[in-house]
């Protein structure tokens, strides 16, 4: 084969692996809803920086928008977004309302969390008009199709839950919260994982579930993400209690240290107001001498070491021969 | 010297009582209060001129109410407002904030609906936490008997 031909042939071959690699890569969202002319044509996409974000709204969160067509169809290219995955909410708005308006329950819940990455490629399908993405469904997307069925299953029982007695609500709601935990435990994606620990309302059931969270916490120790430390921080810190109790003996010890040896000082400072024989008298004590010891060493009498000894106590302001001997 | 003392007292309470009323007249622009038969309606409106003291709506839920449904709406022009709803037992049944930059044109929307069979009696509480916002709260109750 000649040499121009080899050339042509692995050019062509370059070019399409190059090609076809481009394709896969470049990410996009796309899909059709079923919109009524009382919403506005646009699309928003925002980032939600942490699990706690998801019902925030701002208009510096809206990262891109996009037209919907005639027909209810909408398509993001997303190849500007993290490698890694991130969760994300698309939403509608009213033709009245703010770019920056988030409606939450109801029939015109405007909005649909999903996680995604610059590389993903998802599709999705509404299948109602009111609200919009209620019972929406992902193709081709493992994460969301998982991530949809949480939404949905929380969805189903939370509305069974309202409509039943409290007897009712109350097994309900139990079954709901095992379900969760169940699927917080067995998925494999670390996004869903987290989505069904936040639906679980992870904040007023963590003392009665110590033990699974501490295990959780361990099982995704790799994840270094917002999302996960933003989950972290929530969470009662065990040590935190021992801590605060070592920190605390510490402060008192300190205080005390300090009450002490200002006491000391103080006491050292006024042995300085002492006069030559009773610093002489002071010594002797200090070294445990006894009145008549103290009278037969200084070759004075025993009523003069008495008011000495008087004389330092009140100088020193201690009541006893106890006060002389602790002072350093 | 007794007069003296009694003027003051009186001037101190004419005082208290004005400050009261510009409160309310600022911070709480509507308040209505409907019955029917069945259904207690209650409004509650307000407007945030760059506050951040936190309002707190509560509201009492009798024994037995077959239903209970809340909306509750916000505007703001700058700064952030969250509205979090608990029930009688302290959990948090609905949440969300919106937030705007100061120097950002448009403002920004929130708005919640729930509805509650059978709810948990007792007291509800909306709070409204603002933090330096401008703008607006509405927000709607009915109370089914």
């Amino acid at each position: 084969m000649p040499v121009y031909f080899r050339l042509v042939f692995v050019t062509i071959f370059v070019s399409i692996c190059g090609s076809l690699y481009g394709q896969n890569t470049k990410g996009s969202i796309s899909g059709k809803l079923w919109l009524d002319n009382s919403w506005s044509s646009t699309i928003y996409l925002s980032h939600i920086p942490t699990f706690d974000d998801m019902y925030v709204m701002s208009g510096e969160m809206i990262i891109a928008k996009t037209i919907i067509d005639s027909l209810g169809y909408f398509k993001f290219d997303i190849d500007f977004l993290p490698i890694d995955e991130n969760l994300f909410r698309l939403h509608i708005v009213k033709k009245d309302d703010s770019p920056a308006t988030l409606i939450i329950g109801g029939k015109d819940e405007n909005h649909l969390f999903f996680i995604a990455n610059r590389s993903s490629k998802i599709h999705l399908t509404g299948k109602s008009a009111y609200p919009p993405f209620k019972n929406v469904i992902f193709e081709n997307s493992i994460e969301n199709i998982a991530f949809q069925q949480i939404t949905n299953h929380f969805f189903i029982a939370d509305s069974m839950a309202s409509e039943s007695s409290a007897s009712k609500r109350s097994l309900i709601e139990n079954q709901l919260e095992e379900d969760l935990f169940l699927m917080a435990d067995t998925s494999k994606i670390f996004l869903v994982s987290l989505y069904a620990i936040y639906k679980n309302r992870f904040s007023s059931n963590y003392f009665l579930n110590k033990d699974f969270y501490t295990s959780y916490v361990n099982k995704w120790s790799k994840q270094d993400n917002a999302y996960f430390n933003s989950f972290k921080k929530q969470l009662p810190n065990r040590d935190s209690g021992y801590l605060t109790g070592i920190i605390a003996i510490v402060c008192v010890m300190t205080v005390i240290g300090f009450v002490v040896g200002k006491y000391s000082l103080l006491k050292t400072n006024n042995i300085q107001k002492l006069s030559v024989q009773e610093k002489k008298i002071y010594k002797m004590l200090q070294l445990g001498a006894s009145n008549q010891e103290i009278a037969n060493e200084l070759n004075i009498g025993l009523s003069t070491v008495k008011s000495h000894v008087s004389s330092i106590y009140s100088k020193l302001k201690i009541k006893s021969r106890k006060g002389i001997m602790d002072i350093k | 010297m007794r007069l003296i003392v009694f003027l003051l007292a009186v001037s101190l309470t004419a005082l208290g009582q004005r400050t009261d009323v510009k409160e309310k007249a600022t911070d709480q622009v509507g308040m209505r209060e409907s019955f029917s038969s069945a259904i207690t309606t209650l409004e509650r409106n307000f407007r945030l001129d760059k506050d951040s003291k936190t309002e707190e709506i509560t509201l009492e839920i009798p024994q037995d109410s077959p239903k209970f449904e809340l909306k509750v709406g916000s505007s703001v022009s700058s700064g952030k407002l969250t509205i979090e709803i608990y029930d009688p037992k302290g959990v948090k049944q609905g949440n969300y904030t919106v937030g705007l930059q100061a120097n950002s044109e448009k403002e920004t929307t929130g708005r919640i609906t729930k509805y509650f069979k059978q709810p948990h009696s007792g007291v509800w509480k909306i709070k409204l936490i603002p933090e330096q916002a401008t703008g607006s709260v509405w927000s709607e109750f009915m109370i089914y008997e």
